[in-house]
Parts: structure tokens; sequence; C-alpha cells
């Protein structure tokens, strides 16, 4: 116990350690965090009427967030299938990364729900009263919260191990990866239920939107994974094999392509019908009597993803450019998709039918930035700890020996 | 540096940022309900008394007093509308096709009213009257099922009390007067005026015959 | 030694001046009103159903002194139960609503609702002939005087259904539906975190998007804990078919306030009651039925078109159609 709070301690204090681009990338997002606390805190004395929410728009970019990250945290798994029951070797490397991912991601899931809520000072009452298994929301907080601690478990048993200098037991991981596999299925799939279970909202009462989840997530979370390990290379000398980041892309191609055709027939199923059910598609792409606030978002979205496809099948793909720009616009297009795509549609029209739009107050967005950057700080200070340990560089005292903890991590890098 | 630059941002935060006050947007004014509109009495004011009494020239009389004293036969055929009346000026009769006083008003005692069949009925019965043409409005009325009901929902309950035709109908020209609406609703972030109500000449689907005939203006 | 004190000067300097940061970014806190930061009783204060009789008073005390600190009124509150062998329905008659949204406004003062930002549980939409697509309603209407003679009259509030969506999502069941029917929802219990808002089709829900605004003169002092007692910021209210005057053997403000008798309410397991009659034999309908949520709020019609000056002047429509309602 007291070996662990020793190691706590270093990470800690390591994580102030670094060269000027690491300063002042944490300080930079240090300083967005604090302005997004400051808005929060606005936020909890005025209310939510600090965001540009309404009654017939009761939920905004706090949920649309929430949902894209949500996504996030579940691409984790999109790399452990591969290497623990397809035993790939390549992606090895990258299983930590994405688990740490994971863990960030559903941190800041949780901060954006707990920044959405009303009462966050009776946050406890879901302890005290739980409607479970009826609400989905109870389901939301069992699977998204189990998840957290299963990636928890399974980064910090390996690299506290590894720390340690000793092999990590079988028996207290490979069970919990296997879990968590599942589970990370689960966890968005339980979100889409969230919204697909509503009766009262058409435009989200389709059962495509559980799919389409698991697919755009799919694509989005590796392809901020291919991004990041090529920062991590860049700004630690770690070594990641070429491999693993063109196994990524096939893996973010063949979820791109279920995501624009899930898409497609969306599309199809909304207007071809054409009937009142497709009122909020319309409202999206087209505009619904006047109000089209959202129509250039959603347009740039689709140019995006498609645009992004394209790059991932044309010639030139294992270019790291081609790739780079494919993942850029595919992110982004994604959480547009994900956000304004999907939770703003879902109140316009309201069950009255009345239109009122929604567009963020600077209050919102800044407690928006403001997690965003909690989120990233705490993945880079994961990482910043996780890569020594596996190097090497960061060992226990009475670690046994200065040996690199994972199998196929190459020699360890300069000046980290 | 950090040092620095973790200070000003302190600076800006505590001082420079105007407080809560800076998030918050304008809340709009309490919307104005004119005095009165709120108001549970019948609507219409009802008649004094059952017979109705008047007082002319400090005495109390009743109908009859004047009435005995006139030939009924002058009034039984004043139409809709026209007034060929020395009093009762004011009345103006908008009945649909009764244009005649003397279907409901007794020939020979105006201080009752009269059943079709000659029956004398005092003014507060006035619901029989009213039945003998509005046969399924009064039976909808008898359950409560037409008009205004107030003070409890509980059957027989003696705080329940039914408005009468006449507390809410004028009974020379009953349709209802229209009403002023009150305040449309004004919430968070509504579109500026012109662009709140649905675009009512755009019907979603194409205009056919059909809506045409049904008078359907969008 | 020179380096490092330097580097301890530094490290310090960082520290204090990102503390004194956070300090500051929370700086907006020190604007909470003594009054809004609950206090040990009112945190740990059980859900409805858990109260005991003394918790309730204690409750009821803490609510009336509350209202007595921000209205200098003492109110009267009480929790009162539903009886008995009572289910309440609402049915209201199209055929008479004009539009008028006294309803509205007798309910905006009946249950203390907030006047800024404005929450107004009944929401009366202006639909054109021929239709009942909700999207085609005009809820800003504005006429001088209604009613407006292409028109027909639609108040939507909330329907109290029997298989609620509402209460399936909220995760801490602050909301549930009681013995009468009625759908309530334990202000002090729930959470905000307008799942319920976003599953009724009815769009019978609201909001406190912040501290409602109730000036002192339009307090109405008689409340009850489950319906009209002051909101706090951060939860969710609706309609409860004003229950504090209901479960008395009262009518609601709505149909109190109502010129024309548009609106009926009673207990449907009373065969003599007016509602009872009304499902009988009146062509009774509920908005989207298909949503399966079994409202207890019906319309009705008992007339033809058109309505407006003398009666019956106007020719039946194409077709020789009698219209809807056919009759009464």
């Amino acid at each position: 116990m007291r070996e662990y709070l020793v190691f706590l301690g270093r990470c800690f204090r390591l994580s102030f350690v670094g060269n000027r681009q690491y300063h002042l990338w944490m300080l930079g997002l240090s300083v967005v965090a604090l302005f997004g606390l400051h808005a929060y805190a606005k936020q909890i004395v005025a209310g939510l009427i600090t965001t540009g929410m309404t009654d017939q728009v009761s939920w905004g970019m706090y949920i649309a967030n929430f949902t894209f990250l949500v996504g996030m945290a579940a691409a984790a798994v999109m790399l452990v299938i591969p290497v623990y029951i397809y035993k790939n070797r390549e992606l090895h490397d990258l299983v930590i990364f994405g688990e740490l991912l994971a863990v960030s991601s559903i941190i800041m899931c949780l901060m954006f729900v707990t920044a959405d809520l009303g009462r966050p000072d009776r946050f406890h009452h879901l302890f005290l009263r739980f409607n479970w298994p009826i609400s989905m929301l109870t389901w939301d907080v069992l699977v998204l919260n189990g998840y957290l601690l299963l990636n928890l478990h399974i980064c910090g048993y390996l690299i506290y191990q590894a720390y340690r200098g000793r092999t990590p037991s079988r028996s207290f991981y490979i069970p919990f990866v296997f879990i968590a596999i599942v589970w990370a299925v689960s966890i968005h799939t339980v979100t889409a239920f969230l919204y697909s279970g509503l009766g009262a909202r058409p435009f989200w009462n389709s059962a495509v939107i559980a799919p389409r989840f698991l697919a755009s997530a799919f694509a989005a979370g590796p392809a901020f994974l291919i991004i990041t390990v090529q920062v991590i290379r860049r700004a630690t000398g770690f070594r990641i094999a070429p491999k693993s980041i063109q196994t990524l892309r096939s893996l973010v191609t063949v979820a791109l392509s279920i995501h624009i055709f899930l898409l497609g027939s969306e599309l199809f199923t909304e207007f071809y019908t054409d009937s009142a059910h497709g009122a909020s598609a319309q409202y999206l792409y087209f505009g619904l009597h006047g109000h089209w606030a959202l129509v250039p978002w959603i347009w740039t979205s689709i140019a995006m993803s498609t645009t992004a496809l394209m790059l991932l099948y044309l010639p030139g793909r294992e270019r790291i450019v081609q790739l780079n720009i494919a993942c850029v616009l595919l992110f982004f297009g994604i959480w547009i998709e994900k956000g304004m795509g999907l939770i703003i549609p879902g109140f316009v029209p309201s069950p009255l039918g009345e239109i009122v739009e929604y567009t963020p107050t600077l209050n919102e967005t800044l407690v928006c930035l403001g997690i965003w950057a909690a989120g990233l700080l705490i993945y880079t200070v994961l990482i910043r700890v996780t890569i020594p340990v596996l190097t090497g560089e960061l060992r226990a005292d009475d670690a046994p020996t200065r040996v690199p903890a994972m199998e196929t991590t190459p020699e360890p890098a300069p000046g980290s | 540096m950090v040092a620095i630059v973790f200070a000003a941002v302190a600076v800006a935060l505590g001082v420079l940022d105007g407080g809560v006050s800076t998030a918050v947007p304008e809340l709009g004014g309490d919307v104005v309900v004119p005095p009165g509109a709120l108001t549970t009495d019948s609507p219409r004011t009802p008649l004094l008394s059952h017979p109705p009494r008047i007082t002319l020239g400090g005495y109390l009389r009743s109908c009859q007093d004047c009435h005995a004293l006139l030939d009924p036969g002058e009034h039984a055929l004043t139409a809709r509308g026209e007034t060929a009346r020395v009093q009762h000026g004011d009345v103006v009769l908008e009945h649909g096709l009764n244009d005649r006083c003397l279907v409901c008003h007794h020939p020979a005692d105006r201080d009752v009213l009269t059943l079709l069949d000659g029956t004398k009925i005092t003014f507060d019965e006035t619901p029989r009257l009213c039945r003998q043409c509005h046969g399924l409005v009064g039976r909808d009325w008898e359950r409560g099922v037409h008009g205004r009901t107030h003070g409890s929902w509980v059957t027989g309950s003696p705080e329940q009390r039914r408005l009468e035709c006449t507390e809410c109908h004028d009974p020379h020209a009953p349709a209802f007067p229209s009403y002023a609406p009150l305040p449309a609703p004004d919430t968070l972030r509504l579109p500026d005026k012109e662009h709140r109500a649905p675009h009512a000449t755009e019907p979603r689907w194409p205009r056919s015959a059909i809506e045409a005939a049904r008078g359907d203006r969008g | 030694m020179k380096q490092t004190r330097r580097s301890f000067l530094r490290r310090s300097a960082a520290a204090a001046s990102g503390l004194a940061a956070v300090v500051a970014a929370l700086s907006p806190l020190r604007e909470l009103a003594e009054g809004e930061v609950p206090d040990i009783e009112e945190f740990l204060q059980k859900h409805y159903k858990e109260m005991s009789p003394e918790e309730m008073e204690r409750a009821l005390e803490r609510i009336a002194t509350k209202v007595e600190r921000d209205f200098g009124v003492r109110p009267q509150i009480e929790d009162v139960r539903a009886q008995d062998g009572v289910e309440f329905v609402y049915a209201l008659n199209l055929s008479r609503c004009i539009g008028c949204r006294r309803c509205v406004h007798a309910c905006v003062e009946e249950n203390n609702q907030s006047r800024a930002p404005e929450v107004q549980y009944i929401r009366v939409l202006e639909m054109p002939r021929g239709t009942i697509d909700l999207e085609r309603g005009n809820h800003h209407y504005d006429h001088p005087t209604v009613p407006d003679k292409d028109h027909y009259y639609l108040p939507v509030q909330c329907h109290q259904c029997a298989n609620p969506p509402c209460t399936k999502v909220c995760p801490v069941e602050a909301t549930w539906t009681e013995s009468d029917g009625i759908t309530v929802i334990d202000y002090d219990w729930c959470i905000g975190c307008r799942y319920c808002e976003a599953a009724c089709p009815y769009w019978a829900r609201r909001f406190n998007f912040t501290k409602p605004k109730l000036p002192k003169e339009d307090l109405n002092p008689r409340m009850s804990y489950l319906s009209n007692r002051p909101r706090p910021q951060g939860v969710v209210e609706k309609c409860t078919f004003c229950l504090h005057r209901t479960r008395n053997g009262e009518l609601p403000a709505c149909l109190e306030v109502c010129p024309v008798g548009a609106r009926k309410f009673g207990n449907v397991l009373d065969p003599a009651s007016e509602v009872r009659q009304i499902l009988a034999e009146k062509r009774v309908f509920v908005l989207k039925e298909e949503a399966n949520t079994l409202p207890r709020f019906f319309y009705y019609f008992d007339e033809h078109y058109p309505r407006g000056g003398g009666a019956g002047k106007s020719a039946p429509p194409v077709g020789g159609e009698t219209g809807p309602g056919g009759g009464g």
C-alpha cells in the first residue's frame, strides 16, 4: 500500500516535468479549464439559464458532447478485440493508450452529465432511489461507472505491475479485458437506448440509432488515436510500429463505411416515406418553415465524413498525410453529427409542433471547452506517466530489473 | 512564466469578469393580464329577481303593472331586429329562427314565461323553456355535459353549482360575444415575433382539391 | 543551493498563483444567496414516499418558513393525499373552446408559476380547419377577438397519463403516478436531468432554468407539497390537476375560469359524474393515441362547423357530410 502511494506521488511529480512544448500544452489546457470552471460556477449560481437551452430544446451541447464521448470511450474496445481475441501483435502497443483514452473520455462524460444537471447537489439521490431497470438513465449510470472502474483497474494494474517490475498475473486482468470488450459495446448501446426508447421523439425512435452510434464511435475513436499516437511519437520518441497505425486505419475504414451506410438508410426512410415522422429530419437537412440554423452544419458534417471515406479508400490512403486529413475530417464530422445532428433535431419541432431553435451561449461553450481541456489534461498526464513506465524509466526502487514492461515495445526513447 | 499566466487568469476571472449577471439573459417582463379577466362569475348579469322588478318613479314595479294596461296584440308580430317598441328598445332579438317575443313571453301575463302549449312558467324555470327547442343541449346540460359547473366535482355536493341557461346566454341574443384573448406565451429564447407562428401558407404536403374543399386555409 | 532555492521559489509562485486562479475561477459562488444553499436537513430529506408524518410536518414547516421569508406571507401548506375510489379525468369540449387563454393565466396565478422566465403549464393551440396536425397549430395567435372563424382551439396540458413515459425514465423516481391518477413530482427530490421533459409526447413539463420569479403580491398562499408550493431552481414541474383543490373536492382553476364551460372534470369511477357521461356518449378522442400513453385528458366535439354569428347559418361542407360531432 505504501509503495502504491509512493508510486502515485512520483506520478504526480512527474506530471509537472517535461519540455517546453509540454509545459505550454499543459498551461494552455489549464487556462481553458479554469475559464470553464468559472463559467460553471456562474451556472451553479444562476442555473441553466446561462445556457441556450429552453423547455422546447431541453438538452444541448452538454448532452451532445456526452453522447460523443461515450462513443470515444467505447472505441477503446476496437483495439482490445484484435489484440486479445485475434492475437494481433501490432496493436499491442496501442491498447494501453486506447484504455487510457477510455478512462479520460468517461471522466469527461461524467463531467458533462454533472454540468447538465439542474441540481448537482442532489447527486446522492441516485444512490437512495434508483429506478433500475426501468429507466435507461440508471443503466447508463451503472455501465459508465462500471466501465470506468474496469479500465482503471486494467490500466492501473498493468502499469503498476510494470512499475514494480513484476509480470502481471493473467487472472487479474485477462477476464476484465474480456468483460471490458462486452461492456464497451454496452455503454454506447445503453446511451443509444436512452434516445431510441422515447416514443415522444420520432427522430430518435428508430432502431438504427444504436448501430449508428457504435459505427460512428468505432470510426471516431480510432481516428483520434491515430492522430494521438503520432503526437506521442513526436513528443516523446516512443516508437509506434507503422503497421499498428495501418491496422487502425482499416478499422476506421470499415466502421466509417458502415456508419455512412446507416446514415443513408436513415435518410431514405425519413425522406422517401415523407410523413410527419420526418419533420425533424427535414428541419436538420433542409430547414422547416423558414428555420434552418442547423442545415449548414449537417451538410458540412456529411461532406467531411464522405470526403474522409473517399480518402480512406483512394490510393495513397496509407500515406500518413492523407490518413491524417481523413481522420481529422471524420472526427469533426462525426462530432457535429452526434451533437447537432442528433440531439438538437430531436427537439425540433417540439411535440406540440413549435419550432424554437437552439444556439449555445458563451458561458455554455466555455464550460464545454473547459471540460474538454480537463479531459485532455487527464489524458496527457496519464500518458506522461505511462510511457516512462513502459520504457522502463519509471521504476520502483525495489524493481528487479530495468527491462521494458511490454514485450514488443522498442528501446527507451531519449529525452522523455 | 507559469506563475505569471496563472496570476493573469486569476485577475481576469476574479476582478475583470462582471459576475454571474453577465451570463444571465434578459428574462423579460411579466405578462400583463387585464384586471377582471380571470373572474369566475357568470358572464352576464343575471336577472335581478324572479319575476323581474323595476324601479319606476320611485316605486317598485312588476312587469304586469304596465302590461296589464296594454293591448298585447300589437307586440305579437315584432320581427327580429326591428324595434316597434316604446319601451325595451335596448332589447335586441337575435335568437336565430326565433324572432317573436311571445314565443317565450306570455301574451297575457308578462310576469311569467310561457311554454309552447301556453303553460305558464316562472322566470326561474327558464331551463324548461329553453329545452323545448334546444332539447339535445338541454339533455347535455342536465347531466353537466353542457354549460358551466363551479365549486365541486363531487356529484350531489352542496358546493356544486351549475349555472342556468340565462346565466351564460342572453336569452334575446344567446350567441356568446367574442372575447379578447389574453397574451400569447413568451418563453425563453423565442424567435422574433414574425417567426413564432408556423408559416400558415405552407402546408407540409401538396395541396389538393380535398384540402380546398375542406376550407383549409393553411 | 541557489539553483534549488530559485527553482523552489519558482515552483511555489506557480503553485500559489495556480491556487489563486482556481479561487478566482470559483469566485461567482460567492453570489449564492444563503437561501439557495440547502441546509443539512433539506440535504438529508427523504423521498416523499419514505417520509414519516413527522418528517413531512418538518418539511412543510421548512417550506412555510422559507415562503414567509421570501414573500412575507405565512402560507397554508398541507400534504393532501389521494382519496380512495377516485380517479380523475378531464374532458375538453373543442366545440366550445374559444381560445381566450383565461385557463392559462388562471393556472399561472393558482399554481405560483414563475413569471420570468415565463412558465405556463397550459398551451393553447389555434388549429386550422380540417387538420389535427399539431405542427400546423399556432401557439402565438394574437387576434383582437377570439374565436377566429377559420380555426378551432386546442388547449394542451399534462394529461396525467395512465401509461406515462415520463415516470418510466426518471432515474431517481422523483415523479410517479398516484392512486387517483395524477402524475406528481417531488420537487425536493428531482435532480433536474430533464429526461422526463424529453420523454413527454405532449410537451407538458417545464424546467426551472433559474430561480422562479414570483412577485410577492401574486403569491397564492394555499399550497400543497406536491403541487403549487413555490418550486426551487433546477427542478421540473407541470400541471397537477390542481390537486391541492381537487383532492379537497374542488375544481381546478382552469375549469373555474373558463367562461364558456368547455372544461369538464370529475371522478371517472362515479357513474353519475359529468366526465363519465361524456366518455360514454360523446365522440371523444385523445392526442397521439398511437403513443399508447392512455391519457386521462379527452377532447370532444358537440357541434358542427362553422361557428360564430348566428347558429346554423352556413351551408354544410362539400359532400354533404355533417362534420365532426354530428348534432348535439
